[in-house]
């Protein structure tokens, strides 16, 4: 099965798709009321000449969207974590923990954290999803 | 209850990602839970703070309704946490019932389990017991 190139569509329906028939997440996210938005920095030298921003939003354990977006739209979600492509691709690659990442300052969270902190469990099982995929990244 | 609590971060330390997330963490669980900020402003100690799987490592220096987060480990400190990053998370989900941290759910559990594993350490427990126990409730967000 052929690769799916990261920020297109098949990619973000696949990452869906995922978190659909995950036993997990809808346990771990049972409650969670709010919509996410990844902001990704441009890196030229892999590849990548503008930022991309992902939008993600989910309701009580349900998958509601996942889409590429604009830059306004992702900012003004509840949630919004951004980073360096290169991070983006380690989380997703499984060789950088979300979490730690955010402590180490790799990734940076906006949003009510006490809320995120109890649904970390969920937030960690949206990543499996996404380091499951056969994801093709523009520099490779 | 607006400036009932003071959380600064010092030089050097913005650049922490764990500084900033404990920053906002305390402040927003302080407005949203209102009843933990008696438990803030008795808390007059030094706790350092060591994410053993991320390299980080922070103090967090309480005093009078003040807390600020310093880079590195202070000398002196009367608590040393150290624990990865996954038990620094569990410990933040900890239940509080009766006023004391809930070790019988799933989540207490986890973090007795990597207490009695070494995965989590506390230095200057035993003579700074009430300390943690209120640091438990302040940083819990259940």
């Amino acid at each position: 099965m052929a690769k799916l190139k990261v920020f297109s569509d098949e990619w973000c329906n696949a990452w869906a798709d995922k978190i659909r028939e995950s036993k997990e997440f809808p346990i771990h996210n049972k409650g969670w009321e709010g919509d996410i938005g990844c902001c990704i920095s441009k890196d030229p030298k892999a590849n990548l000449p503008e930022d991309k921003y992902l939008y993600v939003n989910f309701f009580d354990g349900k998958v509601l969207d996942v889409r590429m977006a604009d830059k306004e739209t992702a900012e003004n979600t509840k949630f919004v974590i951004s980073g360096e492509y290169i991070r983006w691709k380690q989380v997703a690659r499984g060789e950088l923990d979300a979490v730690k990442a955010m402590m180490q300052g790799k990734l940076k969270l906006k949003g009510n954290l006490p809320y995120v902190v109890k649904y970390v469990k969920g937030v960690q099982e949206t990543i499996k999803c996404l380091v499951a995929l056969d994801s093709e990244f523009p520099d490779d | 209850m607006g400036n009932a609590v003071d959380i600064r971060i010092a030089a050097g330390a913005e650049e922490i990602g764990l500084a900033m997330m404990l920053k906002d963490l305390l402040a927003q669980n302080m407005e949203q839970r209102p009843e933990k900020i008696p438990d803030f402003q008795k808390l007059s100690i030094d706790v350092g703070l060591i994410i053993s799987d991320a390299e980080v490592e922070i103090t967090l220096s309480f005093s009078g309704g003040r807390l600020i987060i310093y880079p590195g480990l202070k000398k002196g400190a009367g608590l040393v946490i150290t624990a990865g990053s996954d038990t620094i998370m569990a410990l933040s989900n900890l239940k509080i019932k009766g006023g004391m941290p809930y070790y019988f759910d799933k989540t207490g559990r986890e973090v007795a389990l990597a207490m009695v594993t070494g995965r989590l350490k506390v230095k200057g427990m035993l003579f700074h017991f009430p300390s943690l126990i209120r640091i438990s409730r302040v940083m819990s967000v259940q």
